[in-house]
């Protein structure tokens, strides 16, 4: 085989592997979909690097942020990791299938604020973890808020969906109601759910909110979004009420009848045993 | 030799007006989702499709937009939430989408986020009235919504015409061998009520963890008819008791409800029964939207004596219910509600103790078409309905037959119209077929029923 031939022969062979899913060296796990500055990514064996809008993150990435760093990371499962400011996280696994929506997310937390909103993987249970420096955070088909303290304690918020948990060497907790809370202890040790603090949420939404422009050029404005149509009419909100009406003892009429039936037509019965006996 | 013929000739007619019933129902139920599958698909196709665009280009607001409203569309809400909390870290002053994200909350019974997303809309400095007005009016609702104390009712006024309103037999008493037996006193007699059928229930928040609820519900009809009080029925039912969760056991979106319940009830305005007793009830939503619950109830019976049924102690007893439901939203316009049930009534007497089955469907479809109320997206309401109950006897009854033990077969069919004014309120009319032929002729009869009603909900 001649040097020309094995030289092509080997570069189709790499662009095979790297046209392949999942092949690539440094996995793409998901995009950039806003960043405001300084927000770092370290790649595995590569150096630090600004991270900016639309750039790819990748398998076991790091990614951290300033006072005034924000990241929006878009996975390839539809799943959204917002990281907030004064925040360090790393990207421990992704693996997805698109085909059956099935596969891992997990990733390390070690400071910060955090917001999760499901994709396709959090539908599954055991698919999406965020480890802390105290436990492990399970989120399933929800949206969440986790807060990693300086010292390794931290609260998980439950904003929407099935259910997140808890777990550590303190034990499991799962957390199922909605805009409820869970603090996790240093040690590890876990709370009771709680209600959540309404000013702390407000504090901590503040923190997701653009310090810049995200990346966007030129960002969205006010008047941009309020000549559209709206999203949801306000009135959908007393769907909620039809969800507790399905849950009525409405007479069924043909029962009504039933009950009419057995003592309207009762009555010549009783004249009949009168009459025999 | 023409009895029997009259009898077969019957028979078809009930049988065939079955099958027009049910195939009309089972049309209406598949003529539409097919091509309705195929629109869910494209926009599935479309939702996969824009999420791609927006990975290479994550900064394209119009794209960020549709994709949240497919997504609300397609019920996958996270990707609402996620686009639209993107907006803001491009601009955080977008009142527009702070409601949008508030409306979002709300609708998922997440009530805190809810509240914190209005509340920010509202005072935003760059709201516009309308954008104000329309948080305000949201933050009321959530108040309500999220409040503790939760109700939900609907009132049914009406009235209705009955071709056979004392429900006696079209025919002869068939005189059993040995017997002579009486005439009977009541002949068929049409008359009309005025009818008020009302339902209710109160949710009471534990505000535990496991969002455990204590529930009460309320159910009462009272008929007055124009021409023979005699035949003036009501009816009242209570049920109390606390709904519990099942995620904490491993089983998700499903509930657990033991009660205890009363009823009483009145014939001709006196006192007719009581009853009191306990049930259970398994209730879980399934992934595809279904509801299905299963009940067991067990209630004693004790029924008055009067003059007009001075021997009515004897039907004093029990009652087993055992009542599995499953309702089946088709689209977001129709609905599929099964029924089976089966009905123990222990009395005194075998002759009267029973077993009843039932078998019940009906299928409600709402759309758009003439003469549309304004606001009212699809404002008419069809509901059809089909149903058979077979119902034998332990005994047979001596003063009847005391050769034959009774067994009573019943079909049912209803159509329905409604026109649903505003969310609230909607007037009707319908039509119901009830066809019980026995092996006891003096308990066979039919009796159509035309109703007129108004339906407040709220």
């Amino acid at each position: 085989m001649s040097a020309r031939r094995i030289a092509i022969t080997a570069c189709t062979a790499v662009s095979l592997l790297l046209a392949l899913p999942g092949a690539g060296l440094s996995q793409t796990v998901g995009v950039t979909g806003a960043v405001n500055p300084s927000t770092s990514g370290t790649p595995p064996g590569a150096t630090v690097r600004e991270l900016g809008i639309g750039n790819d993150v990748v398998f076991n990435e790091r990614i951290a942020t300033t006072a005034t760093g924000q990241a929006d990371i878009l996975f390839l499962d539809r799943s959204a990791l917002t990281v907030g400011p004064n925040s360090d996280l790393v990207i421990d696994e992704f693996v997805y299938s698109p085909d059956t929506g099935t596969g891992k997310l997990a990733a390390s937390a070690t400071k910060g604020v955090f917001r999760f909103v499901g994709g396709a993987l959090s539908k599954n249970p055991d698919s999406v973890s965020i480890k802390t420096p105290a436990a492990i955070v399970g989120v399933r088909g929800a949206v969440v808020l986790l807060v990693v303290n300086a010292n390794g304690g931290g609260t998980l918020y439950l904003l929407y969906g099935d259910q997140a948990s808890v777990s550590s060497a303190g034990g499991h907790v799962d957390l199922r109601r909605r805009s409820w809370a869970i603090d996790i202890g240093p040690d590890g040790s876990i709370g009771n759910p709680h209600p959540a603090d309404p000013a702390a949420l407000q504090a901590l939404l503040a923190l997701f909110k653009g310090t810049g422009n995200g990346g966007a050029s030129p960002p969205p404005t006010e008047q941009n979004l309020a000549g559209g149509p709206a999203l949801f009419i306000d009135d959908d909100i007393d769907a909620n009420q039809i969800d507790l009406r399905n849950y009525l003892r409405s007479l069924d009429k043909f029962d009504i009848y039933l009950i009419e039936k057995l003592h309207k037509t009762r009555q010549p019965v009783i004249v009949i045993c009168r009459d025999c006996g | 030799m023409i009895e029997g013929q009259k009898h077969r000739n019957g028979r078809r007619a009930r049988l065939a007006a079955f099958g027009v019933g049910l195939a009309l129902a089972l049309a209406l139920a598949a003529v539409a989702p097919p091509a309705l599958a195929q629109d869910a698909d494209a926009q599935r196709a479309e939702f996969l499709s824009l999420y791609q665009q927006i990975l290479k280009n994550p900064t394209n607001v119009e794209l960020t937009l549709r994709y949240a409203r497919l997504g609300a569309q397609i019920g996958d809400y996270e990707a609402s939430v996620s686009a639209l909390e993107r907006l803001l870290m491009y601009n955080p002053n977008l009142p527009t989408a702070e409601i949008e994200l508030g409306l979002l909350y709300a609708r998922l019974k997440s009530y805190t986020m809810a509240r914190v997303y209005l509340e920010q809309a509202a005072a935003a400095p760059n709201a516009s009235p309308e954008i104000r007005a329309r948080a305000q009016d949201a933050l009321a609702k959530v108040d309500r919504l999220s409040s503790p104390h939760q109700f939900a009712g609907e009132v049914e006024l009406g009235v209705q015409y009955q071709s056979n309103a004392n429900q006696t037999p079209g025919a002869a008493v068939p005189a059993p061998p040995g017997f002579t037996l009486p005439s009977i006193p009541f002949t068929r007699q049409h008359d009309g009520d005025v009818f008020l059928n009302a339902a209710g229930i109160y949710r009471y928040d534990l505000g535990n963890a496991e969002s455990d609820t204590l529930e009460a519900t309320g159910t009462l009809y009272e008929s007055a008819f124009f021409r023979d009080s005699h035949l003036d029925l009501g009816i009242a039912e209570i049920t109390l008791g606390p709904r519990l969760t099942l995620d904490r056991i491993g089983i998700e979106h499903a509930t657990l409800r033991p009660y205890l319940m009363g009823t009483y009830v009145t014939l001709n305005n006196n006192s007719l029964l009581w009853g009191g007793g306990a049930g259970i009830e398994l209730a879980k939503t399934f992934g595809w939207g279904t509801l299905a619950r299963l009940f067991y109830e067990h209630e004693e019976r004790g029924y008055f004596k009067s003059s007009f049924d001075p021997l009515a102690t004897q039907l004093n007893g029990n009652v087993d219910v055992v009542r599995l439901t499953a309702s089946q939203p088709i689209w977001d316009f129709s609905t599929l509600d099964l029924l089976l049930r089966y009905v123990h009534e222990k009395t005194r007497f075998s002759f009267d103790t029973n077993n009843q089955y039932r078998i019940q469907a009906s299928y409600s479809i709402r759309y758009g078409g003439l003469l549309d109320p304004p606001g009212v997206a699809r404002p008419w309401e069809t509901v059809l309905e089909v149903g058979h109950d077979w119902t034998p006897y332990d005994a047979a009854n001596p003063a009847i037959n005391p050769f034959v033990k009774r067994s009573d077969r019943s079909w049912f069919f209803g159509a329905s119209e409604f026109l649903h004014v505003n969310k609230w309120l909607a007037a009707g009319i319908g039509i119901e077929r009830q066809i019980t032929s026995s092996n006891l002729g003096n308990f066979s009869f039919n009796n159509t029923t035309a109703t007129f009603s108004v339906k407040a909900s709220f």
